[in-house]
């Protein structure tokens, strides 16, 4: 008799004493023979728990009495689910996907009609100086409404603009650049930055000129003159020149902004549903869009875009969770500081928060450790609200661990005087996580 | 004053069954109470196929009430329900083939980590692999706890029969969860 079957008739309680002691000597010597002698112990245990787990149907039940013509006891019947217990089965079931939709429902709406009356009233750009620190104010264009001068011509604004590309560029304090220090130093004040850098296109505004159309004529030409010049990014100080950069724009389309979501490092999670629960993870993007805008950042470092989140898993295809990040975005906008319009770009890097939910698609492929995916971000930060869509491939080539390559668009929604712009950034998300 | 009908043995409450109506229909719920868990279980297990077995259950149920009805007196009452459901599940079978690619399954199922509904899930899946003889002995036993002699008897086969049988549904069960076994906690 193998040693094997000796443990199927010690469970079965067929053995006698001798028997028993034999085979217990051999347990002791034999780390193969306890293995086997787990298994067998665990099928019997789980057969049991099967036995347990089965239970007569009610409808069963209430038909084999039926045709008796008995009435069901009371101990008998399974009471009706109540409104509670449905209600959150529902919820329970369908929770994270109505929860989902909702948000991103309700940012949708936010977004495409109240927006301006919601967050209109109030600048949501950085404007504090820890902010600042890390968000240079890329470029502006100003016109003095104060001055006298009616309209600035093609040839003046160009050569004020070179006068001021050159001062920042090249040296610190030429005097026939005064008024744009003056006002540099107006719009620092204002943003309490030190990362500021302007061009300013005349001294001689026209205070009786109509503001709109100055704006417009001067700022056409102004993005003529600047598509045929390199963006100065440097000035005499050496530590300024990272923050103060010359960038032309269009300032006959303040409300498009361009805000890419540049690098952005996410470490997400992924897990296989049914069997994990938990998962945590980050994320890094790597932007493809707007790069005109990467040079704007002030110490730029990895950890700027990386994003950390942890998730729930209710079944293998749905999860959702937070995601926590620390995210650069890219803002354009066009404001009025002290009288003169500008057109300011930024880069300033957000704490971002929100919910996510993911959808995998498992066992697409036929394969079981590549499944496709899709999520949804909603989210915010002191900027103004978020939302993502990352759609890609998971790869779980480990038990816990999991891989994630997928392509993600965002898109940031922010006032500034009570004009709403957005700013998009899209590119390939990298992400690493761990179940459990 | 009158015992509760939950102090009766299975033998009285049979004979209670050909007695008043409001006497059969309380010895046969009591009935019911008892064994219905373990006949589904057997139902299920042994068809493999929830709508069969339900079937079968309450088809079980009422050829027992009728024939207990009839007859003097039943010494192994679970027995005569098991027999008398191990005949409907026959006859099922009998007019149903079923056959599953364990090939197959196995290669569909190497993921890691499971919950314990799932891994009753996967041992019901398993037995369905099993032949039908192999798999009612191995419900007889480890679902319902038959002893040797008991099966031998509801099954017609000898006792030694019965063991080899059981060891060797055993056997390929084991070998079909292995992975999931030794992960289990």
């Amino acid at each position: 008799m193998s040693y094997s079957k000796l443990i199927h008739e010690y469970l079965d309680g067929g053995v006698d004493s001798t028997q028993e002691a034999l085979l217990f000597d051999m347990l002791a010597k034999d780390s193969e023979l306890r293995a086997d002698f787990n298994k067998q112990m665990k099928l019997h245990l789980i057969a049991q728990q099967d036995m347990n787990h089965i239970t007569p149907p009610a409808e069963a039940t209430n038909q084999l009495f039926g045709r008796l013509g008995f009435t069901v006891p009371d101990y008998l019947e399974t009471p009706p689910p109540s409104i509670a217990e449905k209600v959150g089965g529902y919820i329970k079931k369908y929770g994270a996907t109505a929860l989902l939709i909702l948000l991103t429902s309700a940012l949708s709406v936010v977004m495409t009609t109240n927006y301006d009356s919601w967050f209109g009233s109030q600048s949501s750009v950085a404007q504090n100086s820890s902010e600042l620190n890390s968000v240079p104010v890329v470029s502006s264009f100003e016109t003095d409404v104060q001055t006298s001068s009616s309209v600035e011509t093609t040839e003046t604004a160009s050569n004020n603009l070179k006068n001021t590309t050159n001062q920042n560029s090249f040296s610190d304090n030429s005097t026939n650049n005064q008024a744009n220090y003056n006002n540099q130093h107006n719009i620092a004040n204002r943003f309490d930055s030190e990362s500021l850098q302007e061009t300013n296109p005349s001294e001689d505004g026209n205070s009786e000129t109509d503001n709109s159309d100055l704006t417009t004529s001067f700022f056409d030409k102004l993005a003529a003159f600047f598509t045929s010049q390199t963006p100065v990014a440097s000035s005499g100080n050496g530590e300024m020149a990272d923050k103060f950069l010359n960038e032309n724009g269009n300032m006959q389309k303040p409300q498009i902004a361009f805000n890419p979501f540049s690098s952005t490092i996410i470490l997400p999670t992924f897990s296989d549903g049914e069997e994990t629960q938990f998962e945590i993870g980050f994320k890094y993007l790597s932007e493809s869009s707007n790069p005109d805008f990467s040079h704007l950042a002030v110490n730029n470092q990895f950890y700027d875009n990386l994003i950390v989140s942890g998730m729930y898993h209710f079944d293998s295809n749905h999860a959702l969770g937070v995601e926590l990040g620390w995210e650069r975005f890219a803002q354009s906008f066009v404001t009025d500081y002290y009288g003169q319009l500008s057109e300011l770009k930024q880069y300033p890097k957000r704490f971002t928060a929100g919910m996510m939910y993911r959808f995998t698609y498992t066992a697409l492929f036929g394969i079981d450790f590549i499944s496709p995916y899709t999520e949804l971000f909603a989210g915010g930060s002191s900027l103004g609200p978020i939302s993502k869509l990352n759609a890609g491939i998971r790869f779980s080539p480990l038990n816990n661990v999991s891989m994630n390559l997928g392509y993600e668009y965002g898109i940031l929604y922010y006032s500034v005087d009570n004009k709403t712009y957005n700013s998009e950034k899209n590119g390939l998300v990298y992400r690493i996580s761990y179940n459990f | 004053m009158a015992r509760p009908l939950s102090k009766y043995s299975d033998s009285d409450l049979v004979a209670e069954l050909k007695k008043s109506k409001a006497k059969s229909e309380a010895a046969f719920s009591e009935l019911y109470a008892r064994h219905s868990q373990r006949i589904y279980a057997y139902c299920l297990r042994v068809t493999g196929d929830e709508e069969s077995a339900k079937d079968i259950f309450q088809e079980a149920f009422f050829k027992f009430y009728n024939s207990a009805k009839e007859t003097e007196a039943v010494g192994n009452v679970i027995g005569l329900i098991i027999t008398i459901t191990r005949n409907l599940c026959l006859n099922y079978k009998r007019d149903k083939k079923i056959t599953v690619d364990i090939d197959n399954y196995q290669f569909s199922s190497q993921d890691q980590g499971y919950e314990q509904k799932e891994m009753l899930d996967i041992l019901a899946r398993a037995l369905d692999m099993l032949n039908e003889e192999d798999r009612e002995f191995f419900v007889l036993r480890l679902y319902h706890g038959f002893s040797h002699k008991e099966i031998a008897d509801i099954t017609g086969a000898s006792v030694a029969a019965v063991k080899n049988r059981i060891w060797r549904a055993k056997e390929k069960v084991k070998d079909i969860l292995a992975p999931y076994l030794e992960d289990l906690n």
